[in-house]
């Protein structure tokens, strides 16, 4: 995919985004009163208008791009620096469960749950012995920096707790 | 005078000594490890300090402070992650470094000028605190406005290459600190009934999101082309910044300094303004202006030497007017009053002592971070040769132990986690980042400013352009934006040249 | 080490029954964890809620973690407070802002959705002007709004807070009510904007004035409650000088509806001792407020009552939604 064309994109979904979001401004919050009173409305309705105007000027921009009318984008964009999708929704998915673990079996389970997730899913780690020592050797560590110099609060869970 | 040797023998007591320096060493992990933010490390120190003397205790929680908001610039440094908004704009330059294998020379540059920093804001502090308490109260609502508009004017320097999407990004940062309730009326935001939502997005948690989660996602993904294996990040050297190197940076850091120290003696604004104003600056005005963003030292010494220089004017309005600059301060407010230091006008009257013991506590507390900085920067560089997916799992750890720490509450990293991958998608678009969490920290202080203001006024728009001090600001503003405009033109002019050139 | 499984089981909840017998045999002892103090506010609020909470935890022998849920005058902490479960792991460092925040419309439950712990704390609000007015006592500003033709800019903290409701009160009985802008200041900015003259006058806390006050640069005119507070000893009250209004401010401890009596009385009692230990006196003359332990029950009433009282109050002054 080219530059311009991950412009259009991004163009079309910002604008998207520009537009749920002053409809639903619009309908969910209150104006002010006026005489001074700005009223919660005006500034999130700013946003999503800016928002708007911004991402046509993109979407004119890439247009003119791809016609040859203007330069293409400036020094410093290396093109085709890819997105890995796999990867960052996999992560999405982890950090996602890891929240939910954490509420409920607390943090020393949720955390080597999540290691060894990460570990096989994301780096393909196949050694078992691997996996163990991470897993175990950084919930550890965590937990006794943490929760017991330290003194944060780590997760306690709801169905099940250790620590 | 007599009460000032009082607070000398109060402050060198083992005891004081040894508070400072373990408020000191607690604020530097915290500060450093990414994840995880001094503001936590505040709030544990605080109870800690209810059974101590008040020297030592104010002692403790100043340090816990400054050591924070030196070690923040650690992990930004070396990871690109930053250990408080604070260091976000050391990230431009910083990281960058790390990656040309500079990493120790950062981090020393680092410390020193965070060092100077402080130092010269306590000196002014202590030698103006009544003159610049007393321009610090001009600072109305209208008056912080426009300096916050200023501050957001600075976005252009940050954007990169394409100014449009990085006033995009600016905006996209603006919106989300719009969710949740709102601060004058108390009406929900873009909720959607949700009562996580309510509490709208912390600063802390975006930050650890937008800058961690496409660090850990560039790791992982990054596995797939290398052998897994002892592959270091970089080139590690433990080098130290020379002394030549920093003295002719000197006059950068005083302007720094100054910087510093006097949007931290204005109430409400904080350390990220500050630190953006510095770097934006910095580049504004320096011979190599091009070489920003690719690992200019300069870049890192201007918002380094602008933090911390914060923390000596955050002290006035804190002790002065009883006004703090930012939840940290906030907790050193909680911790001041606990021991019945008041702050106020009378401050200065009741409790001599203590305030000169509290400037003694912050001296000592530079002291105890060059020395533990400049010992564990030793030890610090070994993280690049950890391998880098592996860190990235440790990464994740932190980054949700610290999001989670924060509120005690999962749905923080919930939304650590949709800000991040947000953020990485973004960043593949070459969308840059920076202006999100700039627009993150200017934008509730921006709306509600505004908002007073004009309540004050009864809705006259006059307010703001009958004072001076506003009309300054707006006018650095449109100067910065004018400046902007016309080397965007000569580069497009330049490049089209370029083009025709290549194409023909 | 701790490092036991802390599951509902069958083997924990033996362990625990050999130990104490006191509680139910399918619950291990209260508390087992730390327990979750939400914190409304910043300001005094916040330092007190550290204070007690610190105290409370030695009592306990678990740590009370104060937790900031702030915003919308108490709505959102309150808001989070009513959807934890009620097994005393979740408190509420709550206020009067609770019958504020529902008779305002903030929030849809009213105080009846949490079951009272202990009454902690009093705060009355105090009124100041800046000293160069020349203003000494209320009937002097009354007279000096009256004379002008502009509105009384008055700072608060927020719409619909306690201080907004206090100054709306105060200005009623006045009688300068349609002469009165409110400006709302987050953060404790209030006595800054006096100090500086870009507001005429504030309702805020007595602890917030107090170093202005002996610094001769504002001048606190009246107290709203019954009584005269302690740190500003030669402040009269509102009554003294013949308006009549009496508003003070509680602080104390709740938990979501349901929570097991037994638990209640736990950290009731840690309440009480945290309340009647020497560092929480201490603190109370430096920070400004009042002491004011009352029992579970005797809160619950006082908690009724008040709320009858400013449904009544915010219906008359057109704030009630």
């Amino acid at each position: 995919m080219t530059n311009q064309q991950q412009n259009t994109i991004l163009g079309l979904v910002l604008l998207a985004v520009a537009s749920v979001w002053t409809w639903l401004v619009i309908d969910t919050i209150p104006p002010g009163f006026g005489d001074g009173d700005i009223g919660p409305r005006a500034f999130p309705l700013i946003f999503g208008l800016s928002l708007g105007a911004l991402s046509i000027l993109l979407l004119i921009q890439a247009y003119l791009r791809a016609r040859g009318v203007e330069k293409p984008e400036g020094q410093g964009a290396e093109a085709g620096s890819s997105i890995h999708w796999i990867p960052a929704f996999t992560l999405l998915v982890e950090i996602s469960f890891y929240g939910v673990l954490l509420e409920k079996t607390g943090f020393v389970i949720a955390t080597m749950v999540i290691i060894v997730l990460v570990m096989w899913l994301n780096l393909k780690v196949r050694s078992p012995l691997k996996i163990g020592l991470m897993s175990v050797g950084t919930t550890l560590t965590c937990w006794i920096i943490f929760e017991k110099i330290l003194g944060i609060y780590l997760a306690n869970g709801t169905w099940i707790n250790l620590g | 005078m007599e009460s000032f040797f009082q607070a000398l023998t109060l402050a060198f007591s083992p005891y004081a000594i040894g508070a400072v320096g373990f408020g000191t060493f607690v604020g530097l992990v915290f500060g450093s490890i990414p994840g995880l933010t001094f503001t936590v490390a505040l709030a544990l120190a605080l109870p800690i300090t209810f059974s101590m003397a008040p020297v030592p205790a104010i002692g403790l929680l100043l340090g816990t402070y400054i050591g924070g908001m030196t070690g923040g610039s650690v992990s930004a440094i070396l990871l690109g992650i930053p250990g408080t908004p604070s260091a976000a704009a050391t990230v431009l330059d910083g990281h960058p470094m790390t990656k040309n294998g500079e990493a120790s020379i950062a981090l020393g540059t680092a410390v020193i000028v965070s060092v100077f920093g402080g130092v010269f804001s306590l000196v002014v502090m202590i030698v103006s605190v009544d003159l610049v308490s007393r321009i610090a109260i001009e600072f109305g609502p209208a008056q912080i406005f426009a300096l916050v508009l200023f501050g957001f004017s600075t976005i252009c320097g940050l954007c990169g290459p394409s100014l449009l999407k990085g006033l995009i990004s600016g905006v996209l940062g603006l919106m989300i600190m719009t969710i949740g309730l709102d601060a004058i009326e108390g009406i929900p935001r873009m909720t959607f009934g949700s009562i996580n939502m309510l509490q709208g997005v912390n600063l802390l948690v975006a930050m650890i999101g937008l800058f961690a989660v496409p660090f850990i996602i560039e790791a992982f993904s990054q596995k797939d082309d290398v052998s897994f294996g002892d592959r270091p990040m970089a080139k590690v050297r433990t080098e130290l910044p020379s002394f030549r190197l920093l003295f002719k940076n000197l006059w950068l850091m005083i302007r720094c300094s100054v910087i510093g120290t006097g949007i931290g003696a204005i109430p409400g604004t904080g350390g990220a303004i500050a630190s953006f104003l510095a770097y934006d600056h910095a580049k504004r005005f320096s011979k190599s202006g091009r070489k920003f963003g690719k690992g200019n030292i300069e870049g890192v010494i201007a918002p380094e030497t602008a933090n911390n220089a914060v923390t000596g004017g955050t002290l006035i309005p804190l002790l002065s007017l009883g006004i703090p600059g930012d939840p940290a301060t906030a907790i050193v407010l909680a911790g001041l009053m606990i021991h019945g230091i008041v702050p106020g006008p009378a401050l200065f009257m009741n409790h001599e002592v203590e305030v000169y013991g509290m400037y003694v506590a912050v001296v000592l507390a530079y002291f105890w971070v060059l020395g533990l900085q400049l010992l564990g920067i030793r030890l610090f560089v070994h993280v690049l040769k950890v391998p880098r997916e592996m860190l990235a799992v440790v990464v994740l750890v932190l980054c949700a132990v610290g999001a989670y720490s924060i509120r005690n509450s999962a749905f923080d990293i919930y939304s650590m986690a949709v800000i991040g991958v947000g953020a990485y998608v973004l960043v593949g678009l070459r969308v840059p980042i920076t202006p999100i969490i700039l627009g993150m920290v200017l934008g509730p202080t921006l709306e509600n400013e505004f908002r007073t203001a004009m309540m004050l006024s009864e809705g006259e728009l006059s307010i703001f352009y009958t004072s001076p001090t506003v009309v300054i600001f707006f006018g650095l503003a449109a100067l910065i934006i004018i400046l902007q405009g016309i080397s965007e033109l000569k580069l497009r002019r330049r490049s089209r040249q370029e083009v025709q050139t290549t194409d023909a | 080490m701790k490092l036991i499984s802390r599951t509902r089981g069958v083997l924990t909840a033996a362990i625990a029954a050999a130990l104490i017998s006191t509680t139910g045999a399918a619950r291990a002892e209260f508390p087992e964890k730390p327990v979750e103090m939400t914190v409304l506010f910043g300001g005094t609020a916040n330092t007190i809620a550290q204070l007690l909470s610190e105290l409370m935890s030695s009592e306990l022998g678990q740590p009370v973690v104060p937790v900031g849920r702030k915003g919308g005058g108490g709505a959102v902490g309150y808001s989070f407070m009513a959807g934890t479960a009620p097994d005393g792991y979740n408190i509420v460092w709550n206020s009067n802002s609770i019958s504020t925040t529902y008779h305002t419309g903030r929030i849809p439950f009213d105080y009846k959705a949490f079951t009272p712990i202990a009454r902690v704390s009093t705060e009355v609000p105090a009124l100041a002007v800046n000293s160069s007015t020349g203003w000494k006592s209320l009937g002097e500003m009354v007279a000096a709004a009256k004379a002008s033709d502009k509105k009384l800019k008055v700072g608060i903290s927020g719409k619909g807070s306690f201080t907004h409701l206090t100054s709306a009160a105060l200005f009623d009985a006045l009688g300068i009510a349609d002469k009165v802008n409110y400006i709302s200041y987050g953060d404790g900015k209030a006595p800054v904007e006096l100090l500086a003259g870009r507001i005429d006058a504030a309702i805020q806390w007595p602890g917030q004035f107090v170093s202005y006050a002996q610094a001769g640069d504002l001048t606190v005119l009246a107290v709203t409650g019954d009584t005269r507070v302690a740190i500003l000893p030669d402040v009269p009250t509102a009554m003294e000088q013949g308006t009549d209004i009496n508003i003070s401010m509680w602080r104390g401890l709740a938990a979501p509806a349901g929570t097991p009596a037994d638990v209640v009385q736990k950290l009731e009692t840690a309440a009480k001792n945290a309340v009647d230990s020497a560092a929480f006196q201490d603190a109370a003359g430096k920070i400004g407020f009042s002491p004011a332990y009352l029992d579970a029950n005797g809160f619950g009433e006082v908690i009724a009552r008040d709320d009858a009282f400013y449904a009544k109050l915010l219906g008359e002054l057109g704030m009630a939604k």
